[in-house]
C-alpha cells in the first residue's frame, strides 16, 4: 500500500513516548560476502567496543530463512545483519534506556545503523565487497501498545518520521510505504531517487 | 486516550489468579531492588516463573582477548547469586502438551520482536524459549501470556515442570487413546500444588499414547504414564503403565515400571502422593543427587513403591481427582475442513520429498498431519504470523511444539497437501526431512547456557547445512538416523537417546584450551526412548563432522542386512569405533592451525572461563522461606492499598499476608494444611500458640493474638485507622513467623 504523506500538527500522544525504535538501512546490490564473515566483525566490535551501546554477544540465525541472521546484542538495542524479507541489511533494534522524545530516539536508531552499516562496509575483512544505500529506509516501532501498526500511529508519527527524512536525505520527493498487515510493527518503508553517501548522511545527522 | 501500561491495556482480561501471580512477582522485584528479599529466595521465585539466567549474566565476557567486565550501569542489583539484574536472561515458556493455538503463535512473535531477539525456539519439552529478555519487561510479558491462557509458572526451578505428551496424539494409529486431557489435567492439578513445592530439584512428567514410539520419551521422565486398556468384568477401562525415575542428565537413568496399570481416576492421587514422598525424602543439599531418579535408586523400587502406597492410603479426598478428568473421554478435537482424498498429481520434486518426511497419514481418513521441520528449533517473529496464518486457514488451533523442536499442524486434509506446502514455503518453513538425519535436535549450548562448554548449536548448523546438501542422495539406513547435541553433560539436547549423539567436552592441548565433542553411539530413540548409548571417545569440535561421515559411511558399508544402527554399533564394538575415529582425535598445534582452538560460529579463542554456575534447579529454597515471602509481598501490598485510600483492601490483604505466614509454618509439621482460614487457624493454635513455639521471648503470645483478632473480628467495614493497624500488625507477626522458622531451623539442624 503506497501513501504519500501530508505534514500534519505534532501531538504530544502515547505513541510518541515508544522508544523501542529500530531503523533498517538495506545493502546494495544483489551480490553480498557470505554472511558468516559477519560474526568475527561482531566479536571484533565488542572487543573494540567500536559501535555505541553496551556490546553483549553474537547471535548466529543464519540458519532461519529470512531473519535476523548474524545479531550483535547490545543492552541498550541488537544490531543485526539483517535479512527479514529476504533483504540484506544492516538493522538497530532499540530495546531499552530510550531518551524521553521520539525525535531524539529517531535520531538515536537511525545514527546507530548508519554508524554500524558504515563501519561494515569499510571493515577490511569485507574487502569493500558491501555497501549500503542510501535511499531507502525502514523505520518502525516494536511496540503495540504505544505504538500499534494502524492509522493513529501513522497519523501520530508519521509526520515526525517524514519531517526527519525530509532533513536528513535533504529531499522532500520521498515515497512513504506502510506496512499494511496490523499485526506486525508499525513502520514505514521510505524511498527517494536522491542519494547521497553513508558518510554524509552521518555527517548531516550530527547537525540535526 | 492510549492505555500506557500493559497492566491497564489488559485488564478484565486475565484471571484473577494470574494477575495476582504476577502482581506478586513484580512486588518481589520491588523487594529484591531494595534489598528486602535475599537474593536466593528471589531467584528461586523467578526461577519458579520462567525468568532463567543466561551466559553472561555475572557481568563478565571473555571476548577472545581477555576477560571483561559488562559495564551495567546498575552493577550492583543482583536477580540472583552472582546474576546482575540488567543482565539479559532467557524466558520460558510453558506450552502444556506442546499445545498452541493460532493467536498464541501470534502472541510469541509479537513478544519476540518486542523484547527478545526476533527468534522463538521450541525446546525440546515442548516448551518456547525467548532469549535475551530484561527481566524489568517480564511482568509485562507474563500479561501478555496471560491474556492469552499461557503462564510460565513453574517452568523452570524445582517444580513440575512442563508436561509434555506426544504431539500427534489423537491422531496417531498406533496409541491407546489420546492422552492430551490427561496431560492437561495433570498440569492443571499440579501448578502451584502445595505438595509440589517442595522438591530439591526439577520432576518431569510426560505422557505417552503408546509404547512402540518414541513421542512421549516416557523412559527419560520422573514420571511417566503410557495409555493403556484393561478389561474387568467385561467392561473396558481406560488407565495407563506408569514408570518411574527415569532422567537423563550426568547420570542417566531408565525409568522403571511402577505399576503395569493404573485406572485413569487414580493418576493424579498418585502422582500427588508421589510428590509428597519426593518432598519429603527427596535430597536437598547435593542438587547433583537431587532428581527422583536418586531417591528411587537409593530407597529400591520396591520400598519407594510402598512409601508411595501408604502415602496415598492417608491423602485427603480431593475432588478434582476425578473431577478434572470428567471430560477426558469424550475429548475431540473438532477439524476446521472435512477430510479429502489426496490430489492425482505428484507434484515438484521438492513437493514429493518434503511428502515423504514430513506427512503422516493420520487414523482419521481423510487427513494428515504436516510436520514443520525448524533448524535448531528456531523460528522468526515472520514464520510465526505465517504459520498462524496456514494454520487458520487449513487447521484451525491444532498446532503443537514436538520434543524434537519441530511444530506440527494436525487436522490438515490430504486434497489441501499442496497449497499447505506452497504456503508453508512463501514463509520458509516447508523443508524436507522431518524426522531424519537432518533434523537436528541441539540444546543452547555456549551460545546462551551458563553450563555450555561447546557450541552445540553451531556445530548443529554446520552438519544441517552439510547434510542438508547430500540428503536426497543419502541411503535411507543413514537417513533415518537421528542425531542430538548437548553442549555438556547435562544432556538437555537429549545426546543419549539417539543414534548418534555428541555432547560438550574440553581438552587441553599444548597449553590451550580445544573444544570437544564426546561421541555418543547407539542409543534408542523408538520405543519410548527405550535405551541409552555410549561414550565412545572425544573428538574436537572441528572434526566432527567428519566423525559423522567415518561413522555412518562405515555403517553403510558393514551393515548386514537391515542391521539397525543400534545392532552395529554393539557387533563391532567400542574398540573398534574408537580405532575408526582416532585420527580425528588428533589436534594440529596451535601454531598450525588455530581453527581447532575456537568453536564452530564463534571466532573467539575458546576459554571455559564464560561458564558460570547454573541455574537449572535454582538453590534450594525452603518452602517455608517461599512462603514467607510470598506474605511479606502481600502484606506489602496492602500498605500500597493504604497509601491509595484503600483500607478494605489494605485490611484483606494483612489477613491474607498473616494466612500466609501460618500456613508456610504449619506445612512444615503438617503437609495437608489447606488454604482453608479456619483449618489455618486451627492448626495454627494447636500446633504454635499452644505450645508456645510462635511465643516471641519478650511478647510471649502477643503476635499470635494479632493473628487471631483479625480472623474472628474479619475485615469487613474497618476504617482507616483499624485498616492501619490491621497491617502494621499483620508485619509484626510476619517478623514473629520468621523468628520462629528460623528457631525452628536451629532446633532441627
Ligand atoms: S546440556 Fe549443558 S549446555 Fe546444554 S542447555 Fe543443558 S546445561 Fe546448558
Amino acid at each position: 500500500m503506497l501513501r504519500s504523506y501530508e505534514y500534519g500538527l505534532l501531538m504530544s500522544t502515547a505513541a510518541n513516548t515508544a522508544t523501542r525504535l529500530f531503523c533498517k538501512c538495506f545493502a546494495a546490490g544483489d551480490v553480498h560476502p557470505d554472511d558468516a564473515l559477519y560474526i568475527p566483525v561482531f566479536h571484533r566490535w565488542i572487543q573494540e567496543k567500536a559501535v555505541p551501546g553496551l556490546l553483549i554477544d553474537v547471535a548466529d540465525y543464519q540458519h532461519v530463512p529470512q531473519g535476523p541472521n548474524v545479531m550483535l546484542i547490545a543492552h541498550e538495542g541488537h544490531y543485526a545483519m539483517d535479512r527479514t524479507a529476504g533483504r540484506l541489511g544492516m538493522a538497530y533494534h532499540q530495546k531499552r534506556d530510550g531518551a524521553d522524545s521520539f525525535e531524539r530516539n529517531l535520531k538515536t536508531v537511525v545514527s546507530n545503523a548508519l554508524q554500524a552499516a558504515d563501519a561494515m562496509a569499510n571493515d577490511a575483512s569485507i574487502d569493500g565487497a558491501l555497501s549500503f544505500r542510501t535511499d531507502e529506509f525502514v523505520l518502525g516501532v516494536d511496540d503495540r501498545l504505544l505504538a500499534p501498526n494502524n492509522a493513529d500511529t501513522l497519523d501520530q508519527l508519521g509526520p515526525q518520521i517524514q519531517a526527519f527524512f525530509v532533513k536528513l536525505l535533504g529531499t522532500e520527493a520521498m515515497e512513504v510505504q506502510v506496512a499494511s498487515d496490523p499485526r506486525v510493527p508499525f513502520q514505514v518503508h521510505i524511498r527517494t531517487e536522491v542519494t547521497s553517501t553513508v558518510g554524509d548522511l552521518r555527517e548531516r545527522l550530527n547537525t540535526l | 486516550m492510549a492505555e500506557r501500561t500493559w497492566k491497564d491495556r489488559l485488564e478484565g482480561e486475565i484471571t484473577g489468579e494470574l494477575t495476582r501471580e504476577i502482581e506478586l512477582f513484580e512486588t518481589q522485584m520491588a523487594h529484591r531492588q531494595t534489598g528486602q528479599l535475599d537474593e536466593k529466595v528471589f531467584a528461586e521465585t523467578r526461577l519458579r516463573r520462567g525468568v532463567y539466567g543466561q551466559r553472561y549474566d555475572n557481568g563478565q565476557r571473555h571476548d577472545g582477548i581477555a576477560k571483561q567486565e559488562l559495564g551495567f550501569s546498575r552493577s550492583k542489583e543482583t536477580k540472583g547469586p552472582e546474576t546482575l539484574w540488567d543482565a539479559p536472561g532467557m524466558l520460558r515458556i510453558k506450552i502444556p502438551w506442546g499445545g498452541m493455538t493460532a493467536r498464541q503463535l501470534e502472541l510469541m512473535a509479537e513478544l519476540a520482536e518486542e523484547y527478545s531477539d526476533r527468534i522463538a525456539h521450541v525446546t525440546t519439552r515442548q516448551d518456547i524459549q525467548l532469549h535475551f529478555i530484561h527481566i524489568d519487561d517480564t511482568p509485562d510479558i507474563m500479561r501478555r501470556l496471560a491474556s492469552v491462557g499461557i503462564t510460565t509458572q513453574e517452568a523452570c526451578g524445582n517444580s513440575i515442570r512442563n508436561v509434555t505428551a506426544c504431539p500427534i496424539s489423537g491422531v496417531c494409529h498406533d496409541e491407546s487413546f489420546d492422552v492430551s486431557p490427561y496431560a492437561e489435567a495433570f498440569k492443571t492439578y499440579f501448578l502451584g500444588h502445595p505438595d509440589a513445592q517442595n522438591f530439591g530439584r526439577k520432576f518431569k512428567a510426560a505422557f505417552s499414547g503408546c509404547e512402540q514410539h518414541a513421542c512421549g520419551l516416557a523412559i527419560m521422565h520422573d514420571m511417566a504414564f503410557i495409555a493403556a486398556y484393561r478389561t474387568v468384568d467385561g467392561v473396558k477401562q481406560r488407565g495407563f503403565k506408569v514408570y518411574v525415575g527415569g532422567g537423563l542428565g550426568a547420570v542417566p537413568h531408565q525409568a522403571q515400571l511402577y505399576e503395569e496399570f493404573v485406572p485413569e481416576h487414580e493418576i493424579l492421587p498418585l502422582g500427588q502422593a508421589m510428590c509428597r514422598v519426593f518432598g519429603r525424602l527427596g535430597e536437598k543439599r547435593n542438587r547433583a543427587r537431587a532428581r527422583l531418579k536418586f531417591l528411587v535408586a537409593k530407597l529400591g523400587l520396591d520400598e519407594f513403591k510402598k512409601l508411595v502406597t501408604e502415602e496415598r492410603a492417608g491423602l485427603p479426598e480431593d475432588s478434582r481427582w476425578t473431577s478434572l478428568l470428567s471430560d477426558a473421554e469424550g475429548f475431540l478435537e473438532t477439524p476446521l475442513r472435512g477430510p479429502s482424498a489426496l490430489s492425482e498429481e505428484p507434484g515438484s520434486v521438492e513437493y514429493q520429498q518434503w511428502f515423504e518426511s514430513n506427512v503422516q497419514m493420520q487414523r482419521q481418513e481423510g487427513y494428515a498431519v504436516v510436520t514443520i521441520a525448524l533448524p535448531l528449533g528456531d523460528l522468526t517473529a515472520d514464520q510465526m504470523r505465517g504459520l498462524a496464518d496456514v494454520a487458520r486457514i487449513y487447521t484451525g488451533d491444532h498446532i503443537r511444539a514436538t520434543v524434537e523442536q519441530n511444530i506440527v499442524l494436525r487436522w490438515i486434509p490430504l486434497s489441501d497437501l499442496p497449497a499447505v506446502y506452497t504456503d508453508l514455503a512463501s514463509h520458509g518453513l516447508a523443508s524436507p526431512g522431518a524426522g531424519t538425519i537432518v533434523d537436528i535436535t541441539a540444546c543452547p549450548g555456549t551460545d546462551t547456557c551458563k553450563l555450555g562448554i561447546s557450541a552445540s548449536r553451531g556445530l548443529a548448523s554446520e552438519l544441517h547445512t552439510k547434510l542438508g546438501a547430500k540428503a536426497a542422495s543419502m541411503d535411507t539406513a543413514i537417513r533415518d538416523l537421528r542425531v542430538k547435541i548437548s553442549g555438556c553433560f547435562n544432556a538437555c539436547g537429549q545426546h543419549h537417546i539417539s543414534d548418534i549423539g555428541f555432547y560438550g567436552v574440553s581438552r587441553k592441548v599444548g597449553g590451550h584450551n580445544v573444544p570437544h565433542f564426546q561421541v555418543v553411539l547407539g542409543g534408542q530413540w523408538s520405543e519410548n526412548a527405550k535405551s541409552f548409548g555410549l561414550a565412545m571417545g572425544a573428538v574436537p569440535s572441528k572434526n566432527i563432522p567428519d566423525a559423522l561421515s567415518v561413522i555412518t559411511e562405515r555403517y553403510l558399508a558393514d551393515r548386514q542386512g537391515d542391521e539397525s544402527f543400534q545392532a552395529f554399533v554393539s557387533r563391532i564394538g567400542k574398540v573398534e569405533i574408537k580405532t575408526m575415529l582416532k585420527e580425528l582425535t588428533q589436534v594440529p598445534g596451535y601454531e598450525v592451525d588455530r581453527s581447532y582452538y575456537s568453536d564452530w560460529a564463534d571466532p573467539r579463542e575458546y576459554s571455559l572461563g564464560d561458564m558460570g554456575i547454573g541455574e537449572c534447579a535454582g538453590a534450594v529454597v525452603a518452602q517455608a522461606e517461599m512462603g514467607l515471602a510470598r506474605s511479606e509481598s502481600e502484606v506489602f501490598e496492602a500498605q500500597v492499598c493504604l497509601d491509595k485510600n484503600d483500607p478494605d483492601r489494605a485490611a484483606a490483604l494483612a489477613y491474607q499476608s498473616m494466612l500466609l505466614a501460618a500456613q508456610a509454618l504449619i506445612r512444615e509439621q503438617n503437609i495437608n494444611i489447606t488454604d482453608e482460614p479456619e483449618h489455618i487457624v486451627s492448626e495454627f493454635r494447636t500446633r504454635f500458640f499452644e505450645t508456645k513455639l510462635f511465643h516471641d521471648p519478650f511478647a510471649g503470645g502477643k503476635f499470635a493474638n494479632y493473628f487471631f483478632r483479625i480472623h474472628d473480628e474479619g475485615v469487613a467495614g474497618l476504617n482507616f485507622h483499624q485498616a492501619h493497624q490491621r497491617v502494621e500488625e499483620a508485619q509484626l507477626f510476619i517478623e514473629a513467623a520468621h523468628s520462629c522458622y528460623a528457631r525452628m531451623s536451629t532446633v532441627s539442624s
